[in-house]
């Protein structure tokens, strides 16, 4: 306080002179149309530019808001084509099937939108945590997407936050296929190498190409079947014989862009537990 | 020492009455109107402080404008100039060696105080006419307007400056 005293007396010529001079203009404004048109014009053009300086801040303030709203709504249409797609799927297989199935187990899904907040690197695992918790519905063992591609599953989750396993940490292992053709395959990640992902278990007459595009196969609870995973870069040199039949593996680059992830989405399975406790059901009798 | 106020408080009061009532309807060729007010300021002390400064311009032109029926136009422009003042000053003249209750006249600083007086002249008169109208249509015009009526102006306070000298 002192100084800002201190700092008005000092300078109290300028402050004067803006006085002074606000004074005289003011004056100089009140008197003739022309003048006051004038005065009009600036007033109109700084008054004009200010309001648009306000609201260009105020649109950048709201830019993080109108983000979230928009992430919800990516969320939601996501999930209305993964519904329609299912749908499609259902309506097809009902249709060729005299068992049909029930449409309404097709609409399951649900996307949550999440941030994430940390990257944790613990002797070659990767693993990021999401601001999306139990309080949100998120539980152990669900599958993880960004908006080009699969990213993990979730693998701990408390109230606020959960924790998520990538495809590209060693100990994680997602069953897929390529699309349009009829069989399974393993993806993991490539012994030795970091953010490199191999397609094992591809029989040999498989006939596969480069740019050939990898999905979820379904055969979890984790991911639906269809959802992209990435495409075929190269056959490795490695392959393997098991009861007389020689299996291939691939290289595959991955859609999601890991190092530059900061929002995914969490596939909510409505029936989720029901699943769950028929496998646990089924390992129990094992 | 009282002498010196006199004499400082006659000559602007003239110089003042002759701007309103007798310059300020000149118009030599349709073209110069000679401006002679900003002289003032050099017959005030050169130590004379900024604040001191300020409300002498603001006075002198708040003053002819009340008269002339011209308001702010005056008061705005010649407070710009009564702000320099100080500035200007400092720039020309070495108050650390010369007294600063004299007056910046020919008589004390000699050439300096024609270089001052043609500032003050030359940046009251742009600024006058610049706030005059905010619109310039004919460039030419302006500038040929303008420079005659700098120099008109120049030649008159000059000769105030040379009597004030004088006496």
């Amino acid at each position: 306080m002192h100084k800002l005293f201190e700092f008005i007396i000092h300078k109290k010529h300028w402050f004067l002179f803006i006085l002074l001079e606000t004074f005289a203009f003011l004056l100089l404004f009140n008197t003739g149309i022309h003048r006051r048109a004038i005065a009009l014009f600036v007033e109109n053009t700084f008054v004009g530019n200010l309001n648009k300086a306000i609201s260009d801040y105020k649109s950048y303030i709201g830019l993080k808001n109108e983000n979230d709203s928009l992430r919800l709504r990516i969320g939601y249409l996501e999930e209305l084509y993964m519904q329609s797609l299912l749908n499609f799927e259902e309506y097809k297989s009902k249709y060729k099937d005299v068992n049909g199935i029930n449409l309404n187990d097709s609409i399951r899904l649900r996307y949550v939108p999440a941030s994430i907040i940390n990257r944790n690197k613990y002797n070659d695992n990767i693993y990021y945590v999401v601001n999306k918790g139990s309080k949100d519905g998120i539980r152990k063992d669900l599958g993880v997407v960004s908006y080009s591609g699969v990213v993990g599953s979730v693998m701990s989750v408390s109230d606020n936050y959960s924790v998520v396993i990538p495809i590209i940490n060693p100990l994680s292992q997602l069953s897929c296929r390529i699309k349009d053709k009829q069989f399974f395959g393993s993806l993991s990640v490539l012994s030795g190498s970091m953010n490199k992902l191999k397609l094992s278990n591809v029989p040999s007459y498989i006939e596969v190409s480069k740019g050939d595009t990898i999905v979820t196969s379904g055969y979890s609870s984790i991911f639906p079947k269809g959802i992209k995973v990435g495409v075929i870069d190269k056959e490795t040199n490695s392959y393997r014989v098991s009861n007389s039949r020689y299996f291939k593996e691939y290289i595959v680059d991955l859609f999601t862009d890991f190092d530059n992830m900061a929002y995914v989405y969490i596939l909510v399975d409505k029936y989720d537990k029901e699943l769950d406790s028929i496998n646990r059901e089924i390992m129990t009798t094992k | 020492m009282m002498e010196n106020y006199i004499k400082t408080i006659f000559f602007i009061a003239v110089i003042i009455i002759i701007q309103i009532w007798g310059l300020n309807d000149v118009r030599i060729f349709r073209v110069a109107t000679p401006y002679i007010y900003p002289v003032i300021l050099l017959f005030l002390p050169i130590g004379l402080t900024k604040v001191k400064s300020i409300f002498w311009a603001f006075f002198t032109g708040f003053v002819i404008d009340s008269i002339v029926y011209t308001p702010g136009l005056n008061t705005a422009s010649f407070t710009i100039v009564g702000f320099l003042r100080p500035y200007l000053i400092n720039t020309l003249i070495d108050t650390e060696t010369i007294l600063t209750t004299k007056t910046p006249t020919i008589s004390n600083v000699k050439w300096k105080s024609v270089v001052l007086m043609m500032e003050f002249i030359a940046i009251n008169t742009t600024l006058l006419f610049i706030f005059d109208s905010f619109y310039i249509s004919d460039i030419y015009y302006f500038f040929f307007s303008l420079v005659s009526s700098i120099i008109l102006s120049l030649v008159i306070s000059f000769i105030f400056v040379y009597i004030y000298d004088l006496i």
